[in-house]
């Protein structure tokens, strides 16, 4: 009796348990990407300093995402900085930091298959990634600093 | 005469799969419903980006030669539909759930505000069509006036 109540909370039990949080990340990964893409959107074409909007995007990027994981927006930052699970990328700039030019960055997070339920952002492993992109139009008559136009 | 089996061989088995199946209906609804969130998230960025995209269309005529009121030109409805068009062709956006047909933007008449809508239909698994829910609806609004830099300095026009 011991042997099969354990077999069936073993085998049953904790997989669909496991299933069901790790099923539920999915939503809120792909929340967060959307904010986070959005803000570092949004952050790129309002700091009006082409040397400065890729940090900036970056450091609105990764505060969004700590703010949702609740972890370190350092942490967070010096992954998107060294290349780890979690990317930032600007895919498109039409003619470069320039008014009217329009600026699409990617946020891509690890999609978690399996996750320790009782470690806030605790991934188990992951196999995939989920990612969100968004795109902002740098003002028409902004006064920008530096000369990354038409580049 | 009915002779009760006291033979209770199967017992848990039969409770814990019942109780995991109770648990994976229970994550799927929450599933369900998590997703009527992301695909609203998806239309609320695809709205406020498109509205964003509309209002940097100032009316320049109007401006330095009419009545000097910083107001919306006639592009601003095109801006602010190439980027509801934008979202709903990439994948990353809101290809998932946008209705261009449905969707779209419109200046209201005093040309201060640009009014982007999206709009879509999220379809429903098994678990909520069990129950009769096969799908939602979702109308999402954004709006967006344009505004003066603070190096801009038009008397009356911010």
């Amino acid at each position: 009796m011991a042997a099969e109540w354990t077999g069936a909370v073993a085998f049953l039990l904790i997989p669909t348990f496991i299933l069901i949080v790790s099923l539920l990340q999915y939503p809120s990964r792909k929340s967060i990407t959307q904010v986070a893409s959005a803000e570092a959107a949004r952050a790129y074409v309002q700091v009006l300093d082409s040397e400065q909007a890729d940090t900036s995007a970056r450091a609105a990027a990764a505060d969004a995402i700590a703010a949702e994981l609740g972890r370190d927006a350092e942490d967070i930052l010096n992954q998107m900085n060294t290349g780890g699970k979690i990317k930032f990328e600007v895919i498109e700039r039409t003619n470069g930091y320039c008014p009217g030019s329009e600026i699409t960055i990617r946020i891509t997070m690890p999609a978690p298959v399996s996750v320790n339920p009782f470690s806030r952002g605790g991934e188990i492993f992951t196999i995939s990634s989920i990612s969100s992109t968004s795109t902002e139009r740098i003002d028409d008559y902004a006064e920008i600093v530096g000369d990354d136009c038409g580049e | 005469m009915i002779v009760a089996n006291k033979n209770e061989k199967g017992f848990a088995v039969t409770w814990v799969l019942g109780f995991a199946i109770l648990i994976l209906t229970i994550g799927l609804i929450f599933f369900e419903v998590g997703r009527v969130f992301v695909e609203r998230g998806k239309l609320v960025a695809a709205a406020d980006s498109a509205a964003s995209a509309g209002a940097t269309a100032i009316d320049e005529g109007r401006l330095l030669e009419g009545d000097g009121k910083i107001a919306l030109g006639e592009e601003a409805v095109e801006r602010c539909n190439q980027s509801l068009e934008r979202s709903a062709n990439s994948s990353d956006q809101a290809k998932s759930i946008l209705d261009i047909d449905q969707s779209g933007c419109q200046v209201t008449d005093d040309g201060e505000l640009v009014v982007a809508q999206a709009s879509g239909t999220v379809e429903f698994g098994v678990i909520f069509s069990f129950l009769g829910i096969e799908k939602k609806e979702l109308v999402v609004r954004a709006s967006a006036k344009p505004s003066c830099s603070d190096d801009t300095s038009v008397e009356g026009g911010c």
